[in-house]
């Protein structure tokens, strides 16, 4: 799933102004029209690398990032539990946007072309409360940036980076005034390429594509600290990898994207793309990964979605839709997705929902449960 | 009570000057006040959004002794403190090559962080930011971008330091934050942009924070981690504390202010007065109608409350017009100590505008009462005193001295400023003058006029006897010239004392025979005059040179101005010291750990000839004894000096920003003129001036800054003016049969013009003599007192004979001047109409 994260990747850096227009509503028309000028069209990107052909993915070099790309992000979720069966939910998001192809020479240390962004929060599903907080930074001074041996990117004392280059393990650690978290995640399964071997084509355009890749179950285990007190936590978590040089379209109103991991070692991943003219978008895709990790591509005719039930934010008054079922005929799976908390809506300088989900349903007749984490953006103009 | 409102609406339909002149007088006087709140309101408003736009919601800024942080700091404290919001700021005056004399300010910062109010903006200009942090972009709001106005390059060179850079300029959509006019001559640049510009990497100027409240913890913790040379310092605080810098001033101008509102009450006092004694035939009658003391009471307070009204309303909007006029002055003289980019716009507030008018009403209302005690008294039915000698009410002369005496302990118990304190006494001192006039009067009538009618002829004889008839209204008249007279005169010699003693301090200070500076440049100066000074000193007419340079540091844990002097013998006399032995304070000059404080210093801070004070260098704190207190009118906060021997052991070097050139002698000053006019041809904006040409700069500086008081000044005898006029129509229209039968045994106009203006002409001179004793008492006190108070220098009072006669002179234009409405109004009527209206 990139087209969501590459369009808050990009509404993100560019600005507050951006965050404004979408904490407070504007009429439709102005957003879209900032939106198609923030992006601008994809001969600006011209002098970037771009995603044309299949790659070879070589591990773990292209954990690190990819600077001669426009944008890139490091995205993990995960659900997670005490030893008490307590549970939690996290995402530690970094996204990397270089503002021109080539840094250019300075006698200032402040002048790298590369910006980071950093996304964190954590669930306290008993708690029902949802702690969230961003930052961004410039790569420079050692205070925020990226490297490749290990590969890693941080901004101040959020941090990712890689433990075991073989296995793909990641070291995750965080830290706000509220919660922090400190996670060791062991690779289960292998990435698995997302796309076409990897190149995930996202227009008719050459050139407007990326490569993507997914960690789809990785077990975690750490530390959580929620409000001064510690808690030791066990959990699963997904990475999602992806950058690429391409502009978008602007013809979606948004999306809704699911990546959820089942008891039986199974994972399905699924986004529907809602079109402004509600048809659907040919783009919504998806994955089932079988406990083996072989993958099933999923295309938006295989799969339907319905909204069963609403939450309205009671900060922005932005209503999201909170339950759903989910039918793929081609898997005979049916599935009934239950936010773990209503209240995990991000209203920083872009708002949307993004939280911990539970999943239970049928599989071939079988009873199949599990966690994963569900994205719900572009309501806010409803 | 019809028959009463009736009667009253009458009266002053048939004397609408009177009413007129009370209006006028109310008028100017919440006119004057109103114009003053408005403009320092706005000026302090203006700066606090200037100060507001740069920082934001920053609450703390993290500095160096020096003045220069390194950015590695910056990024050891955000590793330290990942969650406190932060960002480097680096910011310098840079000079607009294309246009001479202007400045803006670059101010280069993180616009990632969105933590003060430009970076918000910055962040904000979406469309500019990608540009803004991987180009030379500044932006400017749109009033800036005029004012730089390149337009059809959007590009401007700026100067710095003496090398020229060229910055592309955008302006933001209309919407945006940044188009702040309190950002008016700011240019705002991404922090990599400042460092390259400047030629400074690696350099911040310091770093701006928000600690919320709550985080007293981590205040702590963060003071710990910092090294000595480095200062955490509340920014809420020092806004407040650079506010108080203007306190002074403020007060002064507020004073002078109600001393305007003061005089306007005088004048309504005066008005309700006359109309009161002109009634009080009709309030004999009216009693006997049936109307009651209360009634008629209530009549006069009504009559004030509409005047009260009427004239609040115009006063505000005539205050307003005149806040426009004067916020360029205050804004200057505020510039003078904030070196902030302030604007001229006028911020009106509703509660100040409101509480000015209140103010109005409520002050001709307290100004009617005794009047209007004085109504209720009037002699039922009873035929008006024959020569109209009105005695006040044994009521109303109680209620005065009861509320003198009730004010006079409020101001003693009030928990007022001392300043304050000081204006209030001056007010109480004029009001108990105005009532002691009217006795020194009696006093001197006697014998002038025996004096004057002796030497006098037909028809002024009449006039000058009239006028020294024991009359009320010739009294108010002249009690309200006479104390116009004197507040003016009073501020006329205070600002004349203050000039002449400042000549007589630079004339002594200023010893050199050339001064060069920088034009303009408080941070550009730079290592070019200190080459210039080393050349010099080479010249062989050149005897010997002088140094100055300045900065802020912190002195007993406040931000005080340093000076640091290298001053040869020939400079030193130039140092007048009030406190402390000058050749054992030039011994020690050099060798010890010594410095010389100004007088305002000491005086403020409270401090004495030995004490020690505690400055914070880039080694750590330092302790300097004080040897020497001097004469300086240069700045009202105080300045601490040392000698530049002094500073280099404690300090890295710094740079001269100004430099004094002693020749051997006069034949020699020529040479020395054309080397510097050699020098002047290599170095850019290199600013000579001959110690003449210095000194009447100086002096043309203090003028500038004294001229608002100058324009207060004046106002405040326009409303002493309109006041006389009112008092002396009130008693030419009393006089009015007096002069109807004149005219009817056959005095011509011309005469009978002459007898008015003989009256009035002897009420100036009366007024011009007492005024003299009280003018100079009120100088004397301003001087002695509010100035030591206010800026905390003495100085010796001046009183040359010139001012004396140029005031005496201006009150007697100013009686003459108040007979022609008099003279127009009694000689353009026929005799017969007058006799038969009266």
């Amino acid at each position: 799933m990139n087209r969501r994260r590459a369009l808050l990747l990009l509404a993100l850096p560019l600005g507050g102004w951006l965050g404004q227009r979408l904490v407070w509503p504007t009429p439709r028309h102005q957003r879209g029209i900032s939106l198609r000028a923030l992006l601008g069209d994809s001969a600006e990107f011209a002098e970037f690398s771009r995603a044309i052909s299949k790659r070879d993915f070589k591990f773990p070099i292209d954990h690190a990032p990819h600077p001669e790309f426009r944008h890139e992000w490091w995205y993990f979720t995960g659900n997670l539990e005490t030893a008490t069966k307590r549970p939690f939910g996290f995402q530690l998001t970094f996204f990397r946007l270089a503002l021109t192809a080539r840094p250019r020479l300075s006698l200032s240390g402040w002048r790298g072309n590369q910006l980071l962004l950093g996304h964190f929060a954590i669930t306290d599903v008993q708690a029902q409360h949802f702690h969230a907080d961003e930052r961004q930074h410039r790569s420079a001074l050692e205070i925020a940036g990226t490297s490749t041996a290990p590969p890693s990117v941080w901004i101040k004392n959020w941090k990712v980076a890689i433990t075991d280059g073989e296995n793909h393990d990641w070291r995750l650690t965080a830290q706000t005034e509220t919660h922090g978290l400190a996670l060791d995640l062991i690779s289960i399964k292998a990435p698995i390429l997302q796309g076409d071997r990897g190149l995930s084509q996202k227009g008719n355009a050459v050139g407007n594509a990326s490569y993507y890749y997914s960690q789809p179950r990785l077990n975690a285990s750490g530390a959580l600290t929620l409000a001064g007190v510690d808690y030791p936590v066990t959990g699963t978590a997904w990475v999602d990898r992806e950058w690429g040089s391409g502009a978008l379209e602007v013809a979606q109103e948004g999306w809704d994207w699911f990546g959820l991991q089942f008891t039986n070692y199974s994972e399905l991943m699924f986004y529907r793309l809602r079109r402004t003219d509600s048809t659907p978008d040919p783009h919504s895709s998806g994955i089932w990964i079988d406990p083996d990790g072989k993958g099933v591509a999923l295309n938006h005719t295989e799969v339907s979605l319905s909204c069963l039930d609403t939450w309205t934010s009671p900060n922005t008054g932005v209503r999201y839709p909170q339950r759903w079922r989910i039918d793929i005929p081609k898997l005979h799976m049916r599935l009934a997705i239950t936010p773990r908390v209503a209240a995990q809506e991000w209203r920083g300088r872009v708002v949307y929902w993004e939280g911990a989900v539970e999943v239970s349903g049928t599989s071939n007749q079988a009873a199949l449960t599990g966690v994963g984490y569900a994205e719900f953006t572009g309501y806010l103009a409803r | 009570m019809n028959l009463l409102w009736l009667s009253n609406f009458n009266h002053l339909r048939r004397h609408p000057w009177q009413f007129g002149l009370a209006l006028i007088g109310v008028a100017l006087g919440v006119a004057i006040v109103v114009a003053v709140q408005v403009t320092q309101h706005s000026a302090k408003l203006g700066f606090r959004r200037a100060q507001e736009a740069l920082t934001g919601i920053a609450t703390h800024r993290i500095e160096a002794a020096t003045g220069v942080l390194d950015e590695r700091v910056y990024a050891r404290l955000c590793l330290s403190f990942p969650n406190l919001a932060m960002t480097p700021v680096l910011e310098a005056d840079v000079k607009l090559a294309a246009k001479r004399g202007e400045w803006a300010k670059l101010v280069g910062l993180d616009p990632l962080t969105v933590l003060t109010r430009s970076s918000t903006a910055l962040s904000n200009a979406a469309a500019a930011q990608s540009e803004l942090l991987t180009t030379s972009l500044g932006l400017v709001n749109a009033r800036t971008f005029r004012l730089l106005g390149q337009p059809a390059t959007a590009t401007v060179i700026l100067v710095q330091a003496e090398h020229e850079f060229v910055l592309a300029l955008q302006t933001p959509a209309a919407a945006s934050p940044l188009n702040d006019p309190a950002l008016d001559g700011v240019i705002l640049v991404d922090i990599a942009t400042a460092q390259e510009l400047l030629r400074r990497p690696g350099e911040i100027s310091h770093i701006e924070l928000y600690v919320p409240k709550q985080a007293a913890g981590l205040l702590a913790r963060l003071k710990n981690t910092l090294p000595a040379t480095l200062h955490l310092r509340d920014i809420k605080q020092e806004l407040a504390a650079q506010e108080m810098l203007t306190k002074a001033l403020d007060t002064n101008l507020a004073a002078m202010s109600f001393l305007g509102i003061l005089l306007g009450m005088f004048l309504v006092y005066n008005t309700e007065s006359f109309l009161v004694v002109q009634r009080n035939v009709l309030y004999g009658r009216l009693r006997t109608l049936g109307v009651t003391a209360s009634e008629l009471m209530w009549g006069v307070l009504i009559e004030a409350l509409l005047i009260g009204a009427l004239a609040s309303v115009v006063g505000v909007c005539a205050g307003v017009l005149l806040a426009d006029a004067l916020l360029d002055l205050v804004i200057y003289t505020r510039r003078d100590f904030y070196y902030a980019v302030t604007t001229h716009e006028l911020s009106l507030d509703a509660m100040t505008l409101g509480a000015c008018a209140v103010g109005g009403v409520v002050t001709t209302i307290l100004a009617a009462l005794c009047p209007a005690l004085d109504a209720a008294n009037a002699p039922l039915g009873r035929a008006p005193d024959p020569d109209h000698a009105i005695k006040s009410s044994w009521l109303s002369k109680r209620v005065l001295t009861f509320s003198f005496i009730l004010i006079a302990v409020l101001v003693y118990m009030a928990p007022i400023s001392t300043l304050w304190r000081s204006f209030a006494w001056l007010f109480l001192a004029l009001v108990l003058a105005s009532r002691l006039i009217p006795f020194a009067l009696r006093l001197i009538r006697p014998g002038l006029a025996r004096a004057l009618r002796a030497r006098s002829v037909w028809p002024e004889r009449l006039g000058i006897a009239t006028s020294l008839r024991a009359d009320r209204r010739i009294e108010t008249a002249t009690t309200a010239l006479c104390l116009a007279a004197a507040v003016s005169l009073g501020m006329q010699l205070m600002t004349g004392s203050f000039r002449q003693n400042v000549e007589t301090w630079l004339l002594r200070l200023l010893r050199a025979d050339f001064y060069l500076s920088i034009r303009d440049a408080p941070v550009a100066a730079g290592p070019q005059l200190k080459t210039v000074a080393l050349q010099l000193a080479q010249h062989p007419a050149v005897s010997a040179i002088s140094t100055v340079s300045r900065l802020r540091v912190i002195v007993d844990r406040r931000r005080t101005s340093l000076a640091v002097y290298s001053l040869p013998p020939r400079a030193r006399p130039g140092y007048e010291f009030l406190a402390g032995d000058p050749r054992q304070i030039w011994r020690q000059w050099e060798t010890d750990d010594t410095v010389i404080v100004t007088e305002p210093y000491a005086r403020h801070l409270k401090r004495q000839l030995g004490d020690q004070l505690t400055i914070e260098s880039p080694t750590g704190r330092r302790r300097f004894k004080i040897t020497g207190i001097y004469r300086d009118y240069s700045s009202e906060h105080g300045i601490v000096a040392m000698s530049r021997a002094t500073f280099q052991r404690h300090w890295a070097a710094i740079n001269v920003e100004g430099v004094g050139v002693y020749a051997h002698n006069s034949r020699d000053l020529r040479a020395i003129r054309r080397t510097l006019d050699t020098i002047r041809g290599n170095t850019r904006d290199l600013d000579i001036r001959a110690n003449v040409e210095l000194r009447q700069r100086a002096l043309q500086v203090f003028d500038r800054t004294f001229q608002i008081t100058k324009l207060l000044a004046l106002a405040t005898l326009l409303v002493s003016f309109v006041g006389i006029i009112g008092s002396l129509l009130a008693q030419q229209i009393e006089r009015a049969r007096d002069y109807g039968v004149l005219r009817a045994l056959g005095i011509s106009r011309i005469e009978l013009a002459r007898v008015i203006v003989a009256q009035t002409f002897l009420i100036g001179i009366v007024a011009a003599l007492l005024a003299m004793p009280i003018g100079i008492g009120i100088a004397n006190y301003l001087v002695r007192v509010v100035n030591v108070e206010a800026f905390g220098w003495t100085m010796p009072l001046v009183v040359p004979l010139s001012t004396l006669a140029y005031a005496s002179c201006g009150v007697l234009f100013a009686a003459t001047a108040a007979a022609i409405l008099p003279v127009f109004h009694a000689t353009i009527r026929p005799p017969a109409q007058v006799l038969q209206d009266e």
